[in-house]
């Protein structure tokens, strides 16, 4: 039998649910399944039709639970099988379910799976959709404590959501003032759910399967106006060596010295989502990068000391078409011509034979981009590659995406004798026009060639754009449209989504809403909390944080409690009785003597009318009304017009106080 | 049900030495009506509070170690929550007004209801209060509206004279749970226990009677034992009608304890019983006495009620018997 009344429970189960549902598309099937039939079952026990299974199916439960988990994760490092099993453990509780105490167990334990929730998730919609889980969870223990049987109205949640409302203050000052610590110890555990981005090594149909994805991969905020879309080439691997038939990072020489400063630099901020390599994307040549645990690569690309888990935050510093200063090196020379004997012997002597036909590098590359423009289709459904990939690519298909473009023109180029290298990373992005910033998705993802010329160092040479010049020029979704069909997935939905005009415009504002968020919220580290807070006190040290956050959330702390301790002291007087001191307060001094000498109202308003004549009518209407409700008792007063003209009076007297002054 | 469960309040009580209880006269001072506000309510968090921190200073930790902002954002909710939880179930004791003024008398050893005035000062609508006394177990919780409301609490005496209750608990962990106010009240409440009715039909001692034997007739029946004149009050079912008829008066069947219609009840005369039941005997005595409404005197060792009846009578001498002060009683 149930120690706790029906309305505290159905609570319970409503707000479980709701802390449940944000793990319901990542958790396995079987468990969801199992959740729901626990949540179903005790709805049904709760309705009186079934009773509490005994405590050996609730073991049994556990155990087939927990051997279940350990099947479909099969290790204890990855972060998914310890919160399924909280979840688990979370749900189970339900079988054995009896008193108050439990209920409150169960409550307490919902604030732990919250947390869980922002360990995949911490965009502003999960947020809102945790935290409101969590006023049904406060609304929850109302039920529960409160002696009335008759709690399933709206007086828990009215109560909850009151509650929280006076800890928001709270939160937002500890949040902004919070010392913030670097990890006390590395985690473990990893997570195990597979991230979509760029892998560290590229082979034929890597970046297909990656352009069905509308997956965010970061977003970027420019000082100045944005550079144009056929600009943006964010660089985030440089490949120079062949393994296996794909292009790795590899370790080639490293080039002597830096580049020389470009003629055009620009400044933005990079906010990149969890990525799947230890490589953050930048903007064509990288010049410098602040951010935790980055490093610049001497080849110009960033490197990560690990793979993102969160979204992170970079400030940096690119020039626009660099030139690179110093000559290469003889080791560089040989890695970058280097291309394994025996590989797609046809490019190879392609590359041969241009080398014959043309003297100048120039030539070569040219003639190569213009055979491309000639005979080859770029499409989003090249098919599937056989043998040797870069010559059946070549001499049958010709069809190709960019990563074919990239891998055989810069297989080629070896061939002919012209040091070259895959780069992979994005191209374009999107405006957004409401946050002004840029937004990269997985579907921009590219690959394009550098080659080396003498005396002028890496030039980009992206042959898809002499196949197809609208993917560069006007991003990825011009040349979806006009392969109708070919993309599939999420990406083709977004696409379609922007012929739809108005809701277009709204999901813009919505994920300028979401970069915000990201900007502003999730990522406040401790050097944006100095840059914010230096921008107010200049003079602050990080030393004197956490005084000025214990300062701060006491004061907080201070109002709050003032304003539970003075409400009940306000209420104790009555209405009337703050109009009449509201009244009072109004009048001046002779006629405020007069009336704490017990003179007549109509003394008063005599007074009244030689002093302030302009507000006269205003205080004798105010006077009217309060006498009609309090002493005739007309119950046609309404108590909010008294209140109203006290107010009109009040502000008429402030404002002319105000201007007497000036 | 656990959060009314008395253990805690137990074990307050070994605690509670003669220092903490002048203490807390002193805080928590006996009156008849006690207004409830930070000078007297006590706050710590309850078992679930503590696990609440626990939870807060667990999520803090990962919210640490992962670099993970809104888990802090959600550790900093959860201590916000925490003090409002605090200040909301001070504030659901703070402003009532509890008063107890009726006054009550009943017997030792038998449970007395007592009734407490429970009114909300600050207009507020106050919940899940529960209200006992330490050894007392009490189910059900209740609430205050505007209106207020009486709550009855049973208190059992343990020996005759003034019964002083003891503080009583008034207690809350309403809205969350978090935290458990509460406070002890000294209503200054006087409760008069009488003794313990104990029967001894057998004492009762016929030369004690003056009246009953002088009417004295056989009259043929075996459980009457006499007849006398009617009185007001007299049940008219013990009329005897035969001799009504025969004497041309109302007559009234006479019993046997009823042939000392009209006594002296005497403590002396209780002398068989042990020491401690002699006055439970005369309660014995008085409460059937006034039940057939007959009339009687009280003789305490020389102290002397005069004869009379009614429900004043009654009350008298069982006042009398429990503040009646003997050395050895």
């Amino acid at each position: 039998m149930m120690m706790v009344q029906r309305p505290a429970l159905l609570w319970m189960l409503a707000s479980q649910s709701l802390m449940l549902a944000p793990h319901g598309s990542r958790m396995p099937l079987w468990m969801l399944i199992g959740c729901f039939v626990i949540v179903a079952f005790t709805l049904a026990r709760i309705q009186g039709h079934v009773r509490l299974p005994s405590k050996w199916v609730a073991v049994a439960s556990v155990f087939l639970g927990w051997g279940l988990l350990w099947r479909e994760y099969g290790s204890p490092m990855v972060v998914e099988f310890w919160v399924d099993l909280l979840l688990f453990m979370y749900t189970a509780k339900l079988l054995e379910l009896v008193s108050k105490r439990d209920v409150a167990q169960v409550m307490l334990l919902s604030f732990f799976v919250a947390m869980t929730h922002f360990l995949f998730d911490e965009s502003m919609l999960q947020t809102i959709v945790t935290f409101s889980g969590l006023v049904m969870v406060m609304a929850t223990l109302i039920a529960v404590h409160s002696s009335s049987t008759q709690t399933l109205g709206r007086q828990p949640l009215k109560l909850a959501s009151f509650a929280f409302l006076q800890a928001v203050p709270l939160l937002v000052i500890l949040f902004v003032f919070f010392p913030r610590l670097s990890p006390f110890w590395t985690i473990p555990l990893e997570k195990g759910t597979a991230v979509t981005g760029l892998s560290d090594r590229l082979m034929l149909g890597d970046i297909h399967s990656l352009v069905q994805s509308d997956a965010l991969a970061f977003r970027v905020n420019f000082a100045a106006a944005p550079p144009a879309s056929r600009d943006l080439y964010w660089r985030t691997l440089v490949l120079s060596e062949i393994s296996e038939g794909g292009w790795v990072v590899g370790s080639p020489p490293r080039p002597k010295t830096a580049i020389e400063t470009p003629a055009e630099v620009i400044d933005y901020e990079l906010l990149s989502q969890p990525m799947r390599v230890p490589f953050i994307p930048s903007l064509d040549r990288i010049l410098s990068v602040e951010g935790a645990s980055v490093s610049l690569d001497p080849l110009g690309f960033v490197r990560s000391t690990s793979v993102l888990q969160t979204v992170s935050q970079y400030q940096m510093r690119s020039g626009l078409n660099p030139v690179d200063g110093v000559d290469l090196s003889k080791a560089e020379r040989a890695a970058y011509l280097a291309l394994p004997k025996r590989t797609n012997p046809l490019a190879q002597a392609h590359g041969a034979a241009l080398a014959e036909n043309h003297q100048a590098p120039d030539a070569r590359i040219q003639a190569v981009l213009a055979w491309y423009f000639d005979d080859f289709t770029y499409t989003l459904n090249p098919g599937a590659s056989e043998g040797d990939s870069i010559d059946h690519f070549l001499f049958e298909t010709r069809r190709g995406f960019c990563e074919h473009f990239a891998a055989s023109f810069t297989w080629i180029m070896r061939a002919a004798g012209i040091p070259a290298r895959v780069v992979l990373g994005y191209q374009g992005g999107a405006y957004n026009p409401s946050g002004n910033y840029i937004e990269v998705r997985q579907f921009d993802a590219h690959a394009w060639s550098e080659v080396w010329v003498q005396g002028e160092g890496w030039r980009r040479v992206d042959p898809t754009a002499f196949v197809a010049p609208e993917r560069i020029e006007a991003g990825m979704g011009a040349s979806a449209a006009g392969m109708d069909g070919l993309m599939t997935g999420k990406a083709w939905d977004y696409f379609q989504m922007q012929s739809l005009g108005w809701l277009f415009d709204l999901q813009l504002q919505l994920q300028a809403l979401s970069h915000l968020w990201d900007r502003v919220v999730v990522n406040y580290d401790q050097a944006q909390q100095l840059r914010w807070l230096t921008t107010v006190w200049p003079d602050l040290e990080l030393e004197d944080l956490a005084p000025l956050a214990l300062a701060a959330f006491l004061l907080g702390l201070g109002v709050i409690t003032v304003g539970f301790v003075a409400s009940p002291f306000r209420r104790r007087l009555s209405q009337e009785a703050r109009w009449y001191r509201g009244y009072v307060n109004c009048l001046d001094g002779e006629a405020r003597d007069q009336i704490s000498r017990g003179a007549g109202v109509a003394r008063c308003q005599e007074v009244w009318r030689l002093t302030r004549p302009a507000e006269a009518a205003l205080a004798c209407e105010f006077v009217d009304r309060f006498e009609l409700r309090l002493y005739q008792n007309d119950q046609s007063v309404v108590p909010s017009s008294i209140s109203k003209t006290l107010l009109v009076l009040r502000v008429r007297l402030a404002w002319m106080r105000l201007t007497k002054k000036r | 049900m656990w959060w009314l469960s008395t253990k805690w309040s137990q074990r307050a009580e070994k605690f509670r030495t003669k220092r903490f209880k002048s203490w807390l006269d002193r805080r928590v001072p006996p009156a008849q009506a006690i207004r409830l506000s930070h000078r007297n309510i006590f706050i710590v968090p309850t078992r679930q509070g503590f696990g609440f921190v626990l939870i807060l200073l667990l999520i803090l930790i990962a919210g640490i170690n992962y670099q993970n902002a809104l888990a802090h954002a959600l550790a900093f909710l959860m201590l916000g929550l925490f003090l409002v939880a605090m200040l909301q179930t001070h504030r659901n004791l703070a402003g009532l007004v509890l008063s107890q003024t009726v006054p009550v008398e009943g017997f030792v050893g038998q449970k007395i209801s007592v009734a407490f005035q429970v009114q909300s000062d600050a207009g507020r609508v106050h919940d899940g209060l529960s209200f006992f006394w330490p050894n007392a177990r009490v189910v059900q919780g209740f609430g205050v509206d505007r209106n207020g409301t009486t709550i009855y609490r049973q208190t059992t005496p343990e020996q005759r004279g003034w019964h002083a209750p003891g503080r009583i608990r008034l207690e809350t962990v309403y809205p969350f749970g978090l935290f458990r106010a509460w406070s002890w009240l000294d209503f200054d409440c006087k409760i008069l226990s009488y003794p313990k009715p104990v029967p001894c039909d057998h004492l009762v001692s016929q030369n004690d009677s003056e009246l009953g034997a002088g009417r004295r007739s056989s009259l043929g029946t075996d459980d009457v034992k006499a007849v006398r004149d009617f009185q007001d009050g007299d049940d008219q079912r013990n009329i005897h009608w035969r001799a009504s008829a025969k004497l041309d008066r109302l007559m009234v069947k006479s019993y046997e304890s009823q042939l000392s219609a009209s006594q002296w009840l005497r403590l002396e005369a209780m002398r068989e019983l042990p020491m401690a039941d002699r006055l439970g005997g005369l309660v014995y005595l008085i409460e059937a006495a006034s039940q057939r409404g007959d009339a009687f005197g009280l003789d305490l060792n020389g102290q002397q009620l005069p004869v009379a009846s009614g429900p004043g009578q009654e009350r008298e001498a069982l006042k009398r018997l429990a503040l009646f002060d003997w050395p050895g009683l």
